[in-house]
């Protein structure tokens, strides 16, 4: 399998690309922070196409991506200590162990632009500058002239909304 | 743990809100609890597909047209000029000694009171296409101020919650958190539950808001008419009340009579519509930005350019986008990425302490701009540094702000091992209300003049003695030799060095290209 090295290191990246939705959501679900999943990310990608020749093809590729995202989690954790702490490496562990396995995220995608679009006016808005424009609760509190309590719990509410409204449709049911 | 509770640990967590105690909380419940770790992935998993979501709307709306709703201006681009050969050569070489005024040696650090800001009701957070007639005069809007737009439109937030989107022309004064009077134009209002009761006063006439979302159209000559969109407002004229009118219906007022109508909405501004032209101004702001940094970093008196993208905070550098100038990419140290004035774009951020970033400009110049888009989370006394170079050397600059005032310095020997340092301070211009708000510093020396700016408006202008040739060399941004007391506490996203002094009008088309749609402030 590792006869030629050029095109299994193709083959790795293929399959990294293929699994990128889910390599990226594992990523962000341990480092929330907008700013820095790219570069997490982007270092996990050349880090397995670095190790590509070290991979076992009979082993699950999408575990041992996750694996080498973990490591980039940490290490980016400690770059930036001061401004995010991760969780706590036991907790990472059991997390990573009980991850849901791979699975529509592109259907999740449109789902969710439509439930967006069903929100109230104010849970729209929010929900805008929180994930379009990558704003932070306090300067969305500022832009809103609300305080920033308030600004995290409209965040709580889209949210829930969302979520409901996604696993409705994906239940199968309509509106 | 209940269900709540624990969702609400969750979002904190994803906004990253989370207190020591909650977050001790949290962990030990999503090891205790396989249901817990279930619901960590519904909600992470909602997270990243919306972050997902949020890039791809916001880069196909990158790549959009701007609506046409309003006349759109056209812009012209950024056009290098240079300084002619000649004018260089002769005036900077021979000093011109200014007699009266001896060099101003920097006194010892003397801290005075915190500047105080004003006592504001309301803010203009944002503006679309606007022109002013009379424009606002500071960033907050204290009682009694007036404010007129020409054209365009503009977004005035009352500090109760309520808001007000003004179509020009119009007029507004503010009365208080709660209150305005309408001199003419077209408004609507949007008054969140905390702000009930917030009123919009014409003539005569008073509206009242009893929740939600209403317009009031006051012609310059003609019976003024009020439509309420959701929710109801009360109506009273000269103190004496009109009833009520609720969601769908509109009124003239044509002197003593009240004449009822349907309301029409489509005739005013409403506030969702304006955030979508806000956000479309912004998004042309960016790629008009984008043409214009480019162009700057192509001007042939271009010596540093630097604006931070997220690769650098990978390998700690930050590269010089002006090719062929000897100065060196800058090297991050300590600083962590943030958000900067774009949301795809990327800040330095200093947290005091030993944050600085370091750069080596080397070479001598005859006159200089110094220019950056810098955002402070506080705005304190005593010197915050810039640009602090390492060295001492006879015409060595020193680029800072010292009490909220602009101050570039400049070494002269004076035959000790510290040297003199001849500064020109602008008064108190970035004050307190500046906090969290993008601004555009500059200072410049064409041989003559020292001149700052802030947001492309000249804030002082001085004769200065220089020895020549001005340096920099090694030096660092938004620190001073890593010591605590002279570092910034904000970030940066542009910096850039040219050797020639930029003029009043090309700093202000640097601002205008640069700010987002929010208000000029001083």
């Amino acid at each position: 399998m590792q006869s030629d090295p050029d095109s299994f290191a193709i083959l790795i990246q293929r399959l990294f690309l293929q699994h990128a939705a889910h390599i990226r959501g594992f990523v962000v679900a341990l480092l929330p922070d907008a700013a820095m999943v790219d570069d997490v990310v982007q270092e996990t990608f050349l880090t397995v196409t670095a190790k590509a020749a070290t991979f076992d093809p009979s082993r699950d590729f999408v575990a041992w991506a996750c694996g080498i995202a973990r490591m980039k989690v940490r290490e980016a954790g400690r770059r930036a200590a001061r401004q995010w702490r991760p969780l706590s490496d036991d907790v990472i562990d059991a997390l990573a162990a009980s991850a849901p396995p791979q699975g529509e995220d592109d259907v999740r995608l449109a789902l969710l632009a439509e439930c967006v679009g069903k929100l109230p006016e104010q849970s729209r808005r929010v929900i805008d500058l929180r994930y379009q424009q990558s704003q932070k609760p306090e300067e969305i509190a500022r832009r809103m002239a609300w305080g920033v309590e308030s600004v995290y719990v409209a965040l709580s509410r889209a949210r829930a909304a969302l979520r409901q409204c996604v696993n409705r449709k994906l239940a199968g049911g309509g509106a | 743990m209940s269900e709540q509770r624990l969702q609400m640990l969750l979002d904190r967590y994803l906004d990253g809100a989370l207190s020591e105690d909650d977050r001790a909380e949290l962990e030990h419940v999503l090891l205790a609890s396989p249901s817990a770790r279930a619901t960590f992935w519904q909600s992470a998993g909602l997270h990243a597909v919306a972050m997902r979501w949020g890039q791809e709307a916001w880069g196909r709306r990158m790549a959009e047209p701007a609506p046409a709703t309003l006349p759109v201006r056209s812009w012209r681009p950024y056009a290098a000029r240079w300084i002619a050969a000649g004018l260089a050569a002769a005036a900077c070489i021979v000093w011109v000694v200014v007699s009266l005024t001896k060099p101003a040696v920097v006194p010892e650090i003397a801290i005075s009171p915190d500047p105080v800001g004003p006592a504001g009701v309301a803010m203009i957070t944002s503006e679309v296409e606007a022109t002013w007639e009379s424009p606002p005069k500071s960033a907050t809007l204290t009682p009694g101020t007036t404010i007129e737009l020409r054209s365009g439109a503009a977004l005035v937030e009352f500090f109760s919650g309520a808001r007000l989107v003004a179509q020009g022309p119009a007029r507004l004064t503010i009365t208080s958190e709660t209150e305005a009077t309408c001199g003419f134009g077209r408004f609507s209002a949007y008054v969140p539950p905390p702000a009930r009761g917030f009123t919009l006063r014409a003539g005569s006439l008073a509206v009242v808001d009893l929740g939600t979302e209403f317009g009031v159209n006051i012609p310059a000559s003609g019976p003024p008419e009020v439509h309420v969109f959701n929710g109801a407002v009360s109506l009273s004229s000269d103190g004496i009340a009109a009833g009520n009118l609720s969601g769908g219906e509109a009124c003239r007022i044509e002197g003593a009579v009240v004449r009822r109508l349907a309301a029409s909405p489509q005739s005013f501004l409403r506030e969702s519509q304006y955030m979508q032209l806000a956000d479309a101004e912004n998004r042309r702001r960016h790629r008009e930005w984008t043409a214009f940094a480019d162009a700057l970093s192509r001007d042939p008196s271009a010596v540093g350019h630097y604006i931070p993208v997220a690769e650098n905070f990978r390998d700690r550098t930050i590269a010089n986008r002006v090719n062929g100038s000897g100065a060196s990419p800058a090297t991050i140290i300590g600083c962590e990425i943030a958000e900067g004035r774009w949301p795809s774009g990327r800040a330095v951020e200093f947290h005091g302490g030993a944050d600085r970033v370091r750069l080596d400009i080397p070479g001598g110049f005859k006159a200089v701009t110094l220019l950056a888009w810098i955002r402070l989370e506080e705005v304190r006394n005593g010197y915050l540094a810039l640009l602090a170079p390492d060295g001492l050397a006879e015409g060595t600059l020193r680029w800072g702000l010292m009490d909220g005032r602009l101050r570039l310095g400049i070494a002269r020997s004076s035959g000790k091992p510290e040297p003199n340092w001849e500064a020109v301070m602008s008064d108190s211009v970035v004050l307190p209300h500046h906090a969290g708000r993008w601004l555009l510093v500059a200072s410049t020396f064409d041989g003559r003049n020292i001149c700052h700016y802030v947001n492309g408006e000249r804030v002082k202008s001085l004769d200065a003695f220089c020895p020549v040739p001005l340096l920099i060399g090694p030096a660092e941004i938004g620190n001073w030799r890593g010591t605590a007391s002279a570092a910034i506490r904000g970030r940066i996203d542009e910096l850039a060095v040219l050797r020639r002094a930029m003029t009043a009008d090309e700093l202000k088309q640097v601002f205008n290209a640069g700010r987002q749609a929010e208000a000029p402030s001083r």
